[in-house]
């Protein structure tokens, strides 16, 4: 093993002195890698939105950084605990341009353009991982253009999904521990660490991760030190996963202190698993039994890339017979991620979307890569054949994205888009604008309100469930000056919280208000708007 | 007798006779002092008519400049840990330099109340020099009995000379530097406190540095270390914090082209620029610091070597605030002196240079000072929740705070941890992870010398050595 780091090493110093014009060159790839792939997801991205083409997801998290800025109760905190907090802080600067422009709020452009910058410079930090690799120049390119242009990560890259951020910070990590394990240096641990960090504050799946590079952190530790062995190991291991375990503390203590749980992601009536267990019927159809359910996100997971668990065995196989740790840093990432999500969906804690199934796009180009930079010159069939399995997974993703069985989130987005959900949701906000409401007339809960009041050019006029006074006014909402009380089907809203606090609101007013308006769309998707008595 | 006195006048009032306002014999200049009374004067009167606005703009000044010494934090840890920045001379390289072309090299050894000097300055004199170019100055004060008397009861080589200082005021180390080096016709100086276990080839090693990196370069800094960084958790933390310095934020100012403080040891200079620039400032109790400012206004340049210096961490709390308090001290005189000409200052130093000074030099001590002050309002506040904390805060200030609260002091810790596995020291694991506890004793210090430098500014708090060795024959 030492020998080829060494030459690696050697090879990449020399690039670095003797051939700047090489060197020169392949960071113009990247620079142009990154720029032409920005610019690919935001003309996506346009062309999405204006179609109303919107992924819940995305607009939900800048729904959230809305609050904390333009409610009736602007204070960070009203970015909420539901979802981990750095996809919507990342659209707070936009969304101050918001009463400039308004579809960054409305239509979640102030989340999905930075989302859309991050996955062009994830295709940058892929390159610089290949690179670190072994890859060459050509195959680098072609691999981080297979990636980059990959159906799905086009898709979630224009979509301001929460996703395309995780895995800017996951590659940003493997690219680090490749070249921590080729040379030792303490810094790559420390960006390892930062960006695993950075990952939990996005998703909380990423702490999968973190528990993936913990192992493999220890082992390559401990193989390298033979002496005090165990101190280094810990040294290490706490280099690494320190920030992961101060951003994971600080959240939750931040949590408690806020709204008194300690994961409100999981435990709150909004929360993941409330979420999960009103949508139970629905996962349980995915499968029978929790290995039925692992075979459909291994469905999912096989149509974005069909020869992803052949690219992850042929990497383990170099990494083992070739002694190349570096190869096995892309398993110990994003493996983790995969085998978590499989493992919730198994226990019916999960969705099973197919955005879950995200990590195993940049794991198989990766794990490709490993196999690639152990090639000796002569083996050009094996080249074309690992570059040939990557093509594949352009058809086989263009037509998962058709199956609505497997891509259920697309299909809604689809369907939801062409019913016209969207332009109703802006047409109630303009037609509460319309009547000028003084502020805290109109009382709803954002959960599932939140892209109504994202649409409304008075945000103001709502009162919220993140606003400090929100029980209070919900419950003597008449005295604190609210005229109306906005609520969709119960079917559809399962823990909202006007409707709890008056059970049967949505049905019949619940004997303190009247049925003033009422909007529909295509699929029956329904709000209802009540003036109090 | 008429030469001991001119000899002691200039080494006291050399650099006030020639450059006065570069001297901390005065903490402040008269414009300062008018300038600061006014500034206290006005915030009085305005908080007297409105005590909140006052406040308020008082907290969100103080967490600005918070967040300004963390930037530069970070900017010191970019750029340190990029690269390097440090002269590496291989043993091979040391010892290959011609003999013949080793220049006279002085070493200033200045001791007071070292009653254990023989067996100290054996360490020294085991340096790889040829003797008949090396110059070892020991220099004592004539009144303290005990130190001279073990001094010639050790019977010292020939290439050491015993060096008394008449005494007189003030009596600083920089005082009895001057004196010794009044007489030195050496090419290159460098001083060591007697208890330094420098490496056998550091004075070989300075020489080729100096001679790679050209007239430019002043001087050169060797890398301290702790002979007992394991004696307690106080010398871990002080190796825990020489770690951090020498890994990155010495690098790091080097990179930004910002001005170095010296350490107090083991800095080797070009003899005839030292005394061009009138050498160490005797009133200003961090010497070493303010000599790194004037080196860098006057052109200076100043290199790290890649050798490193044994020194005794400070074992006892008592003690280490005595040092910790004397050198924030001199950082705080350091900054006054300097900036009593901003402009000029700034020319010299570029918008880098005084940035560093400001922040790095004054701030270190001021923010370390003003830390209780928040430590305590946040305890009150988990506490008791007093309706008036809030009410300190404008939104933009609390959530300003929070960044540095939260962010900076992570960032800190984390840093520590990173210069622990940089120095392949997994043993001082724990003492990265408390350094905040480290924090309360640098904040107590801090304190000590704003008040010290108000009552007592050129008082020089002496360091007690040899606490590892008391401690063996206790035990």
């Amino acid at each position: 093993m030492s020998t080829l780091v060494d030459q690696r090493a050697h090879l990449a110093t020399g690039a670095a002195t003797g051939l700047p014009a090489r060197v020169r060159s392949v960071s113009r790839d990247r620079t142009l890698l990154a720029i032409g792939s920005t610019l690919v997801y935001l003309s996506v991205m346009a062309v999405l939105s204006s179609r109303d083409l919107l992924f819940t997801d995305g607009v939900s998290r800048v729904a959230n950084g809305y609050y904390a800025l333009a409610s009736r109760d602007p204070h960070l905190a009203a970015i909420g605990f539901v979802w981990n907090p750095l996809p919507s802080i990342l659209s707070l600067p936009l969304l101050c341009l918001a009463p400039l422009w308004r579809p960054l709020a409305s239509l979640g452009l102030a989340g999905s353009i930075p989302v859309a910058i991050a996955g062009g410079v994830t295709v940058a930090v892929l390159h610089t991982a290949l690179q670190r690799l072994g890859v060459g120049r050509w195959l680098t390119l072609a691999l981080s253009v297979l990636y980059a242009l990959h159906p799905y990560i086009v898709l979630a890259a224009a979509s301001g999904t929460s996703e395309t951020l995780m895995l800017l910070w996951l590659v940003l990590s493997t690219s680090a521990l490749i070249r921590w394990v080729s040379h030792d240096e303490p810094m790559s641990l420390v960006m390892a660490g930062s960006a695993l960090a950075l990952a939990y504050l996005t998703r909380y799946d990423a702490l999968a991760a973190a528990i993936g590079v913990g192992a493999g952190v220890a082992l390559v530790s401990a193989l390298r030190n033979r002496q005090k062995r165990f101190p280094y190991i810990l040294n290490d291991l706490i280099i690494v996963l320190l920030p992961t375990a101060y951003a994971f503390a600080l959240w939750a203590v931040a949590s408690k202190l806020i709204v008194d749980q300690w994961f409100a992601q999981f435990s709150s009536s909004d929360g993941n698993s409330s979420q999960v267990s009103f949508a139970s019927d629905a996962i349980a159809k995915l499968g029978t039994g929790p290995l039925g359910r692992v075979g459909y996100a291994l469905t999912q997971a096989s149509a974005l890339q069909p020869l992803l668990v052949a690219l992850v065995l042929l990497a383990a196989w170099v990494s083992i017979r070739k002694a190349r740790l570096d190869a096995a840093v892309p398993i110990a990432v994003f493996a983790a991620v995969l085998a978590f999500q499989w493992a919730t969906l198994a226990m019916g804690g999960s969705f099973g979307f197919l955005r879950y199934a995200v990590s195993g796009i940049p794991l198989a180009v990766l794990c490709g890569g490993a196999v690639l930079s152990s090639l000796r010159g002569s083996a050009r069939i094996a080249r074309a054949l690992i570059v040939a399995a990557l093509c594949v997974a352009i058809p086989s993703s263009i037509w998962v994205l058709g199956q609505p069985t497997l891509a259920r989130e697309e299909s809604l987005m689809s369907l939801s888009g062409r019913a016209g959900q969207h332009s109703m949701e802006r047409e109630i906000a303009k037609w509460l604008d319309a009547h000028g409401l003084p502020e805290g007339s109109v009382l709803t809960d954002v959960a599932y309100s939140g892209p109504i009041v994202v649409a409304s050019s008075d945000p103001r006029q709502f009162v919220i469930t993140t606003d400090r006074d929100f029980a209070a006014i919900l419950a003597d909402p008449k005295t604190h000056g609210v005229r109306y009380v906005l609520v969709t089907k119960p079917e559809v809203s399962p823990a909202d919280a006007v409707e709890r606090q008056y059970p049967g609101m949505y049905a019949s007013g619940a004997g303190i208000a009247t049925q003033t308006k009422e909007w529909r769309d295509a699929r029956d998707y329904t709000w209802r708007l009540f003036q109090l008595k | 007798m008429d030469q001991t006195d001119s000899r002691l006048r200039e080494a006291t009032h050399g650099l006030i006779d020639r450059s006065p306002h570069l001297s901390a014999h005065r903490v402040l200049t008269a414009r300062q002092a008018i300038a600061m009374g006014v500034l206290v004067a006005t915030l009085v009167l305005l908080g007297l008519a409105h005590p909140l606005l006052v406040l308020r703009g008082l907290v969100t000044l103080i967490t600005l400049a918070y967040l300004a010494a963390l930037a530069y934090r970070v900017a010191l840890i970019i750029n340190g840990t990029k690269g390097s920045h440090m002269v590496h001379v291989s043993d091979e390289e040391a010892l290959a330099f011609p003999a013949d072309d080793l220049p006279l090299y002085t070493v200033l050894v200045p001791a007071f109340r070292e009653p254990l000097i023989g067996e100290l300055v054996a360490g020294l004199a085991a340096m790889d020099y040829p003797h008949d170019k090396l110059d070892i100055r020991l220099l004592l004060e004539a009144d303290d009995d005990e130190t001279v008397a073990a001094a010639e009861a050790s019977n010292p080589p020939s290439y050491v000379t015993i060096l008394l200082v008449p005494p007189s005021q003030p009596r600083t180390k920089p005082k009895a530097c001057n004196y010794g080096l009044a007489d030195a016709d050496a090419e290159l100086v460098t001083i060591y406190d007697a208890e330094d276990v420098p490496d056998r080839l550091q004075l070989r090693r300075a020489v080729v540095a100096l001679h790679r990196l050209g007239p430019d370069y002043a001087c050169v800094q060797a890398q301290l270390g702790y002979f007992n960084s394991r004696q307690n958790l106080l010398t871990r933390w002080f190796t825990v914090e020489y770690g951090a310095w020498f890994t990155y934020l010495l690098p790091g100012l080097i990179a930004l082209g910002a001005p170095v403080p010296l350490g107090g040891t083991s800095n080797h200079f070009r003899a005839d620029v030292l005394k061009k620039i009138g050498a160490w400032d005797p009133h200003n109790v961090t010497e070493d610091a303010d000599l790194g400012m004037r080196l860098a206004r006057l052109g200076h340049r100043v290199g790290v070597i890649d050798s490193v210096t044994l020194e005794e961490a400070n074992s006892d709390s008592i003690n280490w605030i005595k040092q910790r308090s004397r050198w924030y001290k001199g950082y705080l005189q350091t900054c006054l002196v300097h900036l009593r000409h901003p402009v000029t200052t700034w020319r010299q130093l570029g918008s880098r240079g005084i940035t560093g000074l400001i922040l790095f030099i004054g701030g270190t001590p001021v923010l370390a000072a003003i830390n209780a002050v928040f430590w305590m309002l946040t305890a009150m506040w988990f506490v008791g929740r007093p309706a008036w904390i809030p009410t300190l805060f404008t939104p933009f200030t609390y959530y300003l705070g929070l960044i540095c609260f939260v962010g900076g002091n992570f960032l800190v810790v984390y840093m520590n941890v990173f210069a622990t596995r940089q120095l392949n020291r997994p043993d001082l694991l724990l003492a990265a992870l408390t350094t905040p506890a480290y924090w309360v004793l640098m904040s107590l210090a801090a304190i000590k010398a704003v008040v010290q430098l108000v009552f007592q500014p050129s008082y020089w708090e002496k360091t007690t050595h040899g606490l590892h060795k008391t401690k063996t024959v206790n035990a």
